[in-house]
C-alpha cells in the first residue's frame, strides 16, 4: 500500500494523540487503584501492572515510542562499513580578527548546540533565508553573551546557573571550549564531513562546507 | 502461575525500600530540572524556532505554550513539588503534580524539531515512577511490612530495567544480531569520535580489537541481563555493579552520559540497610539501660 505524504503526515499527527491517550489510560488505571475499595484493590493493581506489561510488549513489537514508555532506540545503527562517510552540522563563532571558535556549550541553554544543529538541519531548508537570519542572529547574540560570561570566569550561567559544576550534563558529553578574548561578530554554520576510519588515523581529514553565515 | 505472580508482586515488604525509591526518583528529577533552569525561557525565543513544532506534538506534551510568567511558575511549582516528594510531605498530590509538570517540560528540549521523543533525556523514569508513587499507598518508616509496599517498588524497578531490555530489543529489531558484532561496535566507537569531541578512551579501544569484543559482550550483558536484578537479589549483586562500570566505560569511550544513573540505587537492599541501622540503634539503647551497661562503665 502506498500512502502520499499528506496522508502520512495526518497519520503521524493522529498517532501523537493516540500516544497521549495511552498515557492518560495509564493515569486512569492508577486513579482506579487509588479509588478502589479493599475488596477490589488487588484486582485494580493487577490491571495497572498488566496495562504496563502489555504496553511494553506492543512497544517492543511495533518499535514505537509512547513516552514516558519508550523503545529506547539508542544507537540502533549498522555502522560496520569502514568506508562509511559521516556528516555533522556545526557552528563556529567568528571574532573581530576573523578567527573561528567553537561555541560555548551553555550558550543556548536550555538547549545544547546539537539540538540547534538538528533543528537547522530539519527546519533550515523549509524556511526563508531571512527567517534563518533571524534565528542565527539570535544564536550569535547568545553565543557572545556566553563568551563574555565565561571570560569573566562566571561558572553559574545558562544550564549551570543554579548548580554550577554539579549541573547534570547533556546525554552527549561535550568538552569545555576555550573562550575567545575578543567579541564574536559573526556566526557560521558548517557541514563537517569525514570518514570515521580515516579520521581515527588522521585528525586533519575533515572537510568543512559553509552552509550559512550571519553578521551581527 | 497465579501463586508465583502473587508472590512476586505482593509478598509483604518493609516500607523502607519504597521510601528510598521515592527519594531517589525525586532527587534524580530535581537534579535534571535544576540543571535546566532556562526551560521556561524557551517560550520567549523568536517565533521562528517554534515554526516546525507540530501542533499535535505540542498537544501530546501539554505544551500550549503559556506566557513566560506562567511557564516559570509551573517550573517553580515542579521544583517545590519534587522537594515535597523527597521530604515525604503531601506525597500523593506532590508526586502527581510533579509527574504531570515534568511530562510537560520533558519535550521542551526536542520540541523545536518535533523529532522523536525525549527518551534518554532523563525524565522518562521519574515521570512514570512518580506516577506510580502517587498511585501507591504512602509508606511510613514505622509501618509494618505489607504487600502495598512491594508492588510499586517492583514496578518502578521493572521500568528502570526495561530501559536496558527495550534498548537491546530495539537493536535486534531495527538492526539485527549484527549490531553486536565487534565490527559494528568498532563503527559505533568511531562514529562517536567526532571532530569537535573525541571521547578520551575511544582511540585506545579502537586500537585494541580484544577490548572491542569485550565491550560488545558487556553491551549484551547490560542490555539483556540488567532485568534479572528485578527478580533476584543475588543477580542484582552481580549485574548492578557491572551495569555501573558499563556506564563509566560508556562515558569514557562514547561520551554518552546516562542521566538516570543514580537510579541504579533502586536495587540496593534498603530493607536490610534500615533494618541493620535499627538493630544497631536498638542494641545501643539496650546497652544504655542500667542492667546492660558494658563492663568498666561506672
Amino acid at each position: 500500500m502506498h500512502l502520499d505524504g499528506e496522508t502520512l503526515a495526518r497519520i503521524r499527527d493522529a498517532l501523537q494523540l493516540v500516544r497521549l491517550a495511552i498515557v492518560i489510560g495509564f493515569v486512569v488505571a492508577g486513579i482506579r487503584v487509588i479509588r478502589a475499595s479493599a475488596a477490589i484493590r488487588r484486582r485494580r493493581i493487577n490491571q495497572l501492572i498488566a496495562y504496563l506489561l502489555a504496553l511494553h510488549i506492543v512497544i517492543a513489537l511495533a518499535q514505537t515510542d509512547v513516552w514516558p514508555f519508550s523503545n529506547y532506540p539508542m544507537m540502533t545503527v549498522d555502522v560496520s562499513d569502514p568506508a562509511r562517510v559521516q556528516q555533522l552540522p556545526v557552528f563556529r563563532a567568528v571574532d573581530q580578527r576573523g578567527a573561528e571558535w567553537q561555541v560555548d556549550p551553555c550558550s543556548w541553554s536550555p538547549l545544547y548546540p546539537q539540538n540547534l544543529t538538528a533543528w537547522l538541519d530539519v527546519v533550515g531548508p523549509k524556511i526563508t533565508s531571512a527567517q534563518r537570519g533571524v534565528a542565527m542572529r539570535y544564536l550569535l547574540h547568545r553565543a557572545e553573551e556566553a563568551r563574555r560570561r565565561r571570560i569573566e570566569s562566571d561558572r553559574y550561567f545558562g544550564n549551570a546557573a543554579l548548580l554550577g559544576p554539579f549541573t547534570a550534563p547533556d546525554i552527549d558529553l561535550l568538552p569545555d571550549v576555550a573562550p575567545s578574548p575578543l567579541a564574536f561578530h559573526r556566526l557560521r554554520l558548517y557541514r563537517q564531513t569525514w570518514r570515521p576510519a580515516q579520521f581515527a588515523r588522521d585528525r586533519s581529514s575533515v572537510t568543512y562546507q559553509l552552509i550559512d553565515e550571519v553578521t551581527e | 502461575m497465579i501463586e508465583r505472580w502473587n508472590r512476586f508482586w505482593f509478598r509483604p515488604a518493609s516500607p523502607h525500600a519504597l521510601i528510598a525509591a521515592r527519594f531517589l526518583l525525586a532527587f534524580n528529577a530535581l537534579w535534571i530540572v535544576l540543571s535546566r533552569p532556562a526551560l521556561p525561557d524557551l517560550v520567549r525565543w523568536p517565533a521562528i524556532f517554534w515554526s516546525d513544532a507540530s501542533l499535535y506534538t505540542r498537544i501530546r506534551f501539554l505544551i500550549v505554550p503559556f506566557p513566560y510568567g506562567v511557564e516559570f511558575a509551573l517550573y517553580a511549582l515542579s521544583v517545590v513539588a519534587l522537594l515535597f516528594v523527597a521530604a515525604g510531605k503531601f506525597v500523593r498530590p506532590a508526586a502527581f503534580a510533579s509527574a504531570v509538570l515534568l511530562y510537560h517540560f520533558a519535550d521542551f528540549e526536542k520540541i523545536f524539531s518535533s523529532s522523536g521523543s525525549p527518551f534518554f533525556r532523563g525524565l522518562a523514569l521519574p515521570v512514570s515512577g512518580l506516577l506510580i508513587i502517587a498511585f501507591a499507598k504512602v509508606p511510613r518508616a514505622s509501618d509494618e511490612s505489607s504487600p502495598e509496599y512491594r508492588w510499586p517498588l517492583v514496578l518502578i524497578q521493572l521500568l528502570f530495567a526495561m530501559t536496558y531490555l527495550m534498548s537491546g530489543i530495539a537493536k535486534l529489531r531495527l538492526v539485527g544480531i549484527s549490531w553486536f558484532r565487534p565490527a559494528n561496535f568498532t563503527g559505533i566507537v568511531l562514529a562517536k569520535m567526532i571532530p569537535d569531541a573525541i571521547p578520551p578512551w575511544a582511540q585506545y579501544v579502537v586500537d585494541h580489537p580484544p577490548l572491542i569484543a569485550l565491550c560488545a559482550a558487556g553491551g549484551i550483558a547490560i542490555d539483556f541481563f540488567t532485568i534479572t536484578a528485578v527478580f533476584s537479589r543475588r543477580a542484582a549483586r552481580i549485574i548492578v555493579p557491572i551495569t555501573f562500570i558499563g556506564h563509566v566505560l560508556i562515558m569514557r569511550i562514547l561520551d554518552v552520559f546516562f542521566l538516570n544513573l543514580p537510579l541504579l540505587l533502586l536495587f540496593v537492599n534498603w530493607e536490610w540497610l534500615f533494618g541493620a541501622r535499627r538493630e544497631r540503634r536498638g542494641g545501643s539503647a539496650r546497652a544504655a539501660e542500667p542492667g546492660n551497661a558494658p563492663a568498666g562503665t561506672p
